[in-house]
């Protein structure tokens, strides 16, 4: 078994037993966001799904700094230092796999919730609206959990990038219609752009920000943990 | 294994250790030393954890610098507040930390981690979730993660801290068993830890090394200096020149007290050292020389 292997299976167990904070994060993002854009009852089913989307973005953006705390903290504690990163020849795989638990175990669910949701009330509405909100929740909660990784390296307190999150969210809403560098958009910008090829495709750079990202904070926290 | 330190020195803000050397190649050496003696820096740098400004440490003959895994693989480490995550269980716990040592096939884990469960006594515990245990149960959890894999060095850093008496002397016990075919490093600055499990004993002092060798002959270096008194008060002398009282106790008619000396007080009569006199000794002595 490889070390990739073996830490994400214990992150994602790991992430799995914080059942308080993973429940209520799961709930309001999916089961109560939904009930609450099916009791509004909007005549078209695109602006329930449009309104479901933002919300859940907006919520996720500030409920993944608070799960992610509960795997990692911001700092190495002595028992991972001396117990776990003391066995691995990459230490960073530890740290990187707290990240890709946080973003497959959230953005997955959101994505087979609202999956079930279309399926339910969608009623031959296009596909390509479906397609094209997978396609933003696995992007934004990949980079928003990336993000949050990166600022609790930078903070030392996962908590803290609470912060910095809230900051990039409201500058992001306000001021940054672009989607190659917005956290998330108004309301209006989604109805009008996110079913479109072009900006689907612009959208898709957060792949490359993610990745660099990931590469930024698995060179710094192993800078961090290797032995002096 | 054979463990050879070489002249190891550190130093962080100012001088932790300095010049440290010996070899031991089986059995359990007592590492002992007051408070920021240089105890927990010394173990981290075997355990290859920190690395030394200066000389080299062996196991087997060779050097951590170009086999860090190998010789990884076969240290057992349990540090100063064993902590784990708080809801993983203990059973869970245990077989990570088989696959962080490279102990893949299932049968072999669930092997070793019963093993090691009855040898710390936590059979019945296993389910239970690492952050519902006591003290001296997380410190059990501790003991059992750094015997997995059956490593020829065990490294032990403040083992019995949170045990009760009755885990203490199991622990001990086990120690002894363990002893017969690995080398056991004990850091403690609890005396009878080391007085009832060790062969040999490391004393430091201030980061220097301040004895090395058997127990027995540590022991017998204060023999004719250990002294008892009773008198009516503890007399003013004894607070003067080299005399250093180790212990007093109020009696109906007066006081006893134990000093170390090496011309008694009048009245005094010698009486048989033990490792904790010894001890003492052997550190004041050092720092009346600086």
């Amino acid at each position: 078994m490889s070390e990739w292997t073996l830490q994400f299976s214990f992150s994602f167990r790991n992430l799995l037993k914080q059942r308080g904070v993973l429940g209520v994060t799961l709930l309001l993002t999916t089961l109560l966001i939904s009930m609450l854009m099916l009791a509004n009852r909007l005549d078209q089913f695109a602006d329930t799904w449009f309104g479901l989307l933002h919300s859940q973005m907006i919520l996720l953006v500030l409920l993944t700094p608070i799960l992610f705390n509960a795997v990692w903290s911001g700092r190495v504690k002595p028992f991972e230092f001396k117990t776990i990163l003391y066995r691995l020849r990459r230490p960073e795989t530890y740290f990187l796999s707290h990240i890709l638990s946080v973003w497959l175990v959230l953005g997955g669910s959101v994505v087979v919730f609202d999956s079930a949701f279309w399926l339910l009330y969608a009623q031959g509405t296009d596909p390509i609206l479906w397609a094209g909100a997978m396609l933003q929740i696995g992007l934004t909660v990949g980079f928003v959990t990336a993000l949050t990784a990166f600022f609790s390296l930078l903070l030392r307190r996962t908590i803290y990038s609470l912060l910095p999150m809230l900051m990039y969210l409201f500058v992001s809403l306000s001021f940054i219609p672009n989607p190659m560098y917005a956290l998330w958009f108004s309301p209006d910008l989604i109805e009008q752009a996110a079913a479109e090829p072009k900006w689907i495709a612009a959208r898709a750079i957060l792949l490359v920000w993610i990745l660099l990202l990931l590469i930024i904070s698995a060179v710094w926290f192993r800078r961090r943990v290797i032995r002096r | 294994m054979n463990l050879k330190v070489c002249a190891v020195s550190k130093r962080y803000d100012s001088k932790v250790l300095e010049g440290i050397s010996f070899e031991v190649d089986r059995g359990v050496v007592g590492l002992l030393g007051e408070n920021g003696a240089g105890k927990t820096t010394l173990m981290e740098i075997i355990a290859t954890l920190t690395k030394p400004d200066e000389g080299t440490i062996e196991y087997d003959g060779r050097s951590s610098a170009e086999n860090l895994y190998p010789i990884r693989r076969q240290i057992g480490y349990l540090p100063q507040k064993f902590d784990f995550f708080a809801k993983i269980s203990v059973e869970e716990a245990l077989d990570y930390i088989c696959q962080l040592k490279g102990i893949f096939s299932r049968s072999e884990r669930q092997s070793e981690i019963e093993q090691r469960l009855q040898q710390v006594g936590l059979g019945d515990q296993r389910k239970k979730r690492f952050g519902a245990l006591s003290g001296g149960m997380k410190q059990r959890v501790g003991i059992a993660q750094a015997m997995i894999g059956d490593p020829s060095l065990l490294l032990v850093d403040e083992p019995t801290v949170g045990l009760d008496p009755h885990e203490r002397t199991a622990f001990r016990q086990l120690l002894g068993q363990l002893a017969a075919d690995r080398v056991i490093l004990l850091s403690t600055h609890i005396v009878e830890d080391i007085a009832m499990t060790s062969e040999r004993l490391l004393v430091l002092h201030e980061g220097r090394l301040n004895y090395y060798g058997d127990l027995s002959t540590f022991i017998r270096s204060v023999e004719g200096k250990v002294w008892l008194y009773r008198g009516a008060s503890i007399p003013a002398s004894l607070s003067q020149g080299s005399r250093l009282m180790i212990s007093s106790q109020s009696l109906i008619e007066g006081v006893e007290v134990r000093y170390l000396a090496e011309t008694p007080l009048e009245g005094s009569i010698a009486i048989e050292p033990t490792l904790e006199h010894a001890y003492i000794y052997a550190n004041r002595k050092k720092a009346a020389y600086e």
